[in-house]
């Protein structure tokens, strides 16, 4: 009995801590993903993560019953090392809506703003100086598939300029108060590492790998 | 004791007054007459003469500098038009050289790009370039924000100014913009004569320098910025050790490989050496080159290919005269620009 009573209030108070919060949770093989962890690949090469930081904005809510659209234009910055960017949205009863479609990234609006206080913070680590602009995401890390010696991987992906505006659109059913972000979708189809390790530039191949990991969110 | 009273209180009011004069230090910025509307959004930092201060104080202040070593002024030097002498390219902490010649700094609030290739479309945005560049400041903006912080003159600006104790990039290029936006250069022969001012009247040699200006330049100088936020080739080659695309490098299209920032021409006569690398140090023969140039390049801009330079070494003469109506010596030596510290 009372242990049924404690599961009962563990449960409880933790469907109060998940009141209206949405998390996106980057994961690898369905677990939740741990920077500087090593993990296997399909072909069973290594790889560790050490930054991951993104961007998402223009969240549009589908209401379960009625089929309206909550929309909520913001920018959301979310850095995996940063407990405090996990979780958005806590004042929105997420288990309400059917589905999400948001921006991985920020519109060429966002980009030419001029804002730079809160999630525009250039302190945040996404600014890009030499062309006034947000890296959209970044991605570093190191790979046994990177052939250098020492096998590090970073991906700074962004651009809002035609034809190569890489911020992309993604659409998920809200099952539950998460997205998952399956980043082992990524390897070797949307980024070989053998071939591309560093990419610093907006351009066809940026855009072509935030369309990838755009895929990977579910 | 009347009298005590009455002194105690013209003691009050002169408190007051001064308090109140302090807070309404007028920011330098005019809007020339018939100019248009500035592009810059002054909704978004509006004047204020204090923070123009503590702006121009960081202008002048290595503190910007990884080892403070360097400042703003030290590639923008006021009576050189805001450019960098001798130089052909910046310099920056330990001797590093960037790529590209400093650009004078001048009417900022009517332009909507910035850098030679226009990489930068914000004036606030602007100053976070020169800051972070590994050639120039090197500077870790977080490095910046703690320095600010435990300087006990800077705190204290920045919380009078901005009512803020926790100093954030925002603010820092806020109070920077606040100085490079009031940077208006508009009191040059050029615009005494145009409004008709001072009696002041070209010379004849000036006069025929406006002709052959208006003539030939002018579709991409043109007045009363006389350069801006155009993008063009004027035919010179490739820098083989810069390597420097302009334009192409920030749009990635191969048609703007090569185009860079019309400069302004404005007090052009101290801003040398000259053109997006500085290669050529001397004006007049920056006007010879136009004179030569191989005018069936496909590759230059349109507007020259139309219509070639062709002067004789009197027009030659006659052109550098009227450029150099262009100079604004009151801009040049105002003393709301020069160096100062935070008083």
């Amino acid at each position: 009995m009372k242990v049924a009573f404690h599961l009962f209030l563990v449960s409880f108070l933790f469907s109060l801590a998940c009141y209206g919060q949405l998390r996106i949770i980057p994961s690898w093989d369905n677990k939740a993903l741990e920077l500087e962890q090593v993990y296997l690949t399909e072909n069973k090469d290594s790889i560790s993560f050490s930054t991951l930081k993104m961007y998402f904005s223009d969240f549009r809510f589908r209401e379960k019953l009625s089929g309206g659209i909550t929309e909520i234009d913001t920018l959301i910055f979310y850095d995996l090392a940063d407990s405090s960017t996990h979780v958005f949205f806590k004042n929105l009863e997420i288990s309400n809506y059917d589905d999400v479609s948001f921006t991985l990234g920020l519109d060429s609006s966002k980009n030419v703003s001029g804002e730079l206080e809160n999630a525009y913070d250039p302190l945040l680590g996404m600014y890009w100086a030499w062309n006034t602009g947000y890296v959209n995401l970044k991605l570093a890390g190191k790979s046994s598939l990177v052939l250098t010696k020492t096998h590090d991987f970073e991906f700074h992906l962004g651009g809002y300029r035609f034809p190569y505006a890489s911020a992309q659109q993604v659409q998920v059913d809200l099952l539950d108060s998460y997205i998952q972000f399956e980043l082992s979708l990524l390897f070797p189809d949307v980024i070989s590492l053998k071939k591309t390790h560093h990419l610093m530039l907006p351009g066809k191949e940026a855009f072509l790998i935030l369309q990838g990991l755009a895929a990977c969110f579910n | 004791m009347k009298g005590s009273r009455f002194l105690l209180f013209a003691f009050f009011c002169c408190c007051v007054c001064s308090f109140t004069l302090k807070e309404f230090i007028p920011s330098p910025f005019y809007q020339p007459k018939d100019w248009p509307k500035p592009s810059y959004d002054f909704k978004g930092n509006p004047l204020d003469g204090d923070k123009f201060e503590l702006g121009r104080a960081l202008f002048y202040d290595p503190i910007l500098s990884r080892d403070s070593t360097i400042s703003c002024a030290s590639c923008h030097l006021q009576f050189t038009a805001f450019a960098h002498v001798d130089h052909p390219t910046s310099h920056g902490i330990e001797g590093r050289i960037g790529n590209r010649n400093a650009p004078g700094l001048a009417n900022l609030a009517w332009r909507k790009l910035f850098h030679w290739d226009g990489g930068v479309i914000n004036l606030n945005a602007q100053a976070i370039n020169p800051i972070t560049h590994v050639a120039e400041m090197d500077m870790r903006l977080d490095s910046l924000m703690y320095r600010l912080d435990r300087s006990p003159i800077y705190s204290a600006a920045f919380k009078r100014t901005f009512g803020t104790t926790d100093i954030r990039p925002f603010h820092l290029v806020k109070a920077l913009a606040q100085f490079t936006v009031s940077l208006v250069s508009a009191n040059s022969k050029y615009d005494k004569v145009m409004r008709a001012e001072d009696d002041q009247v070209f010379t004849e040699q000036e006069s025929k320098g406006m002709v052959l200006f208006t003539k030939f330049c002018s579709s991409c100088h043109k007045p009363p910025f006389f350069g801006g936020d155009d993008f063009k080739s004027n035919g010179l080659p490739l820098h083989p050790e810069l390597l420097d695309f302009g334009r192409m490098t920030i749009t990635g299209n191969k048609r703007d490989s090569l185009l860079f920032m019309v400069p302004t021409l404005r007090n052009i006569e101290y801003s040398f050496p000259y053109m997006h690398d500085g290669r050529i140090a001397k004006l007049k023969d920056v006007i010879k080159y136009y004179t030569l140039l191989d005018y069936s390049n496909p590759l230059l801009s349109k507007e020259l290919r139309k219509n070639p330079v062709r002067l004789s070494d009197n027009e030659q003469k006659d052109l550098l005269a009227f450029l150099k109506t262009l100079t604004d010596k009151t801009f040049l030596f105002d003393e709301r620009f020069k160096y100062a510290t935070i008083k």
